[in-house]
């Protein structure tokens, strides 16, 4: 689906850079987005200073819908998991393309 | 920016009054049906649910938020063990559960409940630590019977629990219908409605794109599969 809305509007990325966080999505905006999420989501130390670089470059507006869909998908990824729901065979198809290796039925970076 | 709450809660989960305001002070700019739509979740938290009483089901979101914290505890007292355990497990290894884990409970519905509750805590938690915000307290929970009242129509398909209809994302918490709703009502608040999950061209605060972004690398985090 990020495959699609990027295409729908315009936008190119390097979408490797998701698995594979040593390469550039070739876009400013989507490096601080991905910097952004790896603090909030990892709950790593750098939250504050990831929070400061995303308003540098996208402006404070940007941080409450970028952290609501953080939670959103935190909600969701649970949901899925604990109930069991079979994931979708494409996405090991697109692993590939989003810079990741499928071993044993586990995506690996 | 929202104005700060009425007090400073020393337990956030278990302290606030259901009168008093909102409880985010941030200087992140929040729109407001942002608010709107997380002061509903935690108020849905705190009712009564549907196998659980609300002062249980808060019980269970306090256990979630300590256990995604790495902190031990929370204030579980009202549960039984296997509610604590659940809620600890759907909170920080959802990817690991197990049927077993479902039949802990006499009624899925049980566990399914949990499931709900906690994934809307730390969905909420998550965005209050985005928006460096303290995490957001809950009102006291209630202690009406639980209504009881499931889906007739879920079956056990593909999935660790019955659903209605095919196994999916929307459906996975269809044998609880309170959960499902609240479900669907906190993922139109967060991200997108299921409606608007049609347009790759919305702009919802971000473009759509850079909302699946995020999306995407929290779920890449989570080594979640969707």
């Amino acid at each position: 689906m990020l495959s699609s809305s990027a295409q729908a509007t315009g936008v190119g990325l390097d979408l490797r850079s998701l698995g594979d966080r040593e390469r550039s999505p070739g876009r400013e905006d989507a490096s601080a987005l991905l910097r952004f999420a790896d603090a909030l989501v990892g709950r790593t130390t750098d939250l504050d200073d990831a929070r400061d670089h995303l308003t540098d470059v996208l402006g404070a507006e940007a941080i409450a819908p970028a952290a609501a869909a953080a939670g959103n998908f935190e909600m969701m990824n649970r949901v899925v998991d604990a109930t069991g729901i079979p994931a979708p065979r494409r996405m090991d198809q697109l692993a590939p393309q989003l810079g990741l290796r499928l071993v044993d039925g586990e995506l690996l970076t | 920016m929202i104005e700060p709450g009425a007090h400073e809660p020393q337990d956030p989960a278990r302290d606030r009054n259901p009168s008093d305001g909102p409880v985010m002070d941030t200087a992140v700019p929040v729109a407001e049906r942002l608010v709107a739509g997380i002061e509903r979740t935690t108020r849905q938290i705190a009712s009564g649910g549907t196998m659980w009483t609300g002062s249980q089901r808060v019980a269970i979101a306090s256990v979630a938020r300590s256990a995604a914290a790495g902190e031990s505890g929370g204030d579980g007292s009202v549960l039984p063990a296997p509610a604590r355990t659940t809620a600890a497990k759907v909170a920080t290894d959802a990817h690991s559960m197990a049927q077993a884990d479902v039949d802990t409970f006499d009624d899925p519905a049980a566990y399914v409940e949990i499931v709900g509750v906690v994934a809307r805590t730390i969905a909420i938690d998550t965005f209050a630590r985005g928006v460096d915000a303290d995490p957001i307290a809950f009102p006291i929970g209630t202690d009406d019977p639980p209504s009881g009242q499931i889906n007739p129509h879920a079956r056990q398909r593909s999935s660790l629990v019955p659903t209605a209809g095919g196994a999916g994302p929307t459906t996975a918490l269809s044998l609880v219908p309170a959960e499902d709703q609240a479900q669907e009502d906190l993922h139109g608040t967060l991200y997108l409605t299921y409606f608007e999950m049609g347009d790759p061209t919305i702009h919802k605060g971000l473009p759509r794109w850079q909302l699946e972004l995020v999306a995407a690398r929290t779920s890449l985090i989570n080594h979640c599969r969707f």
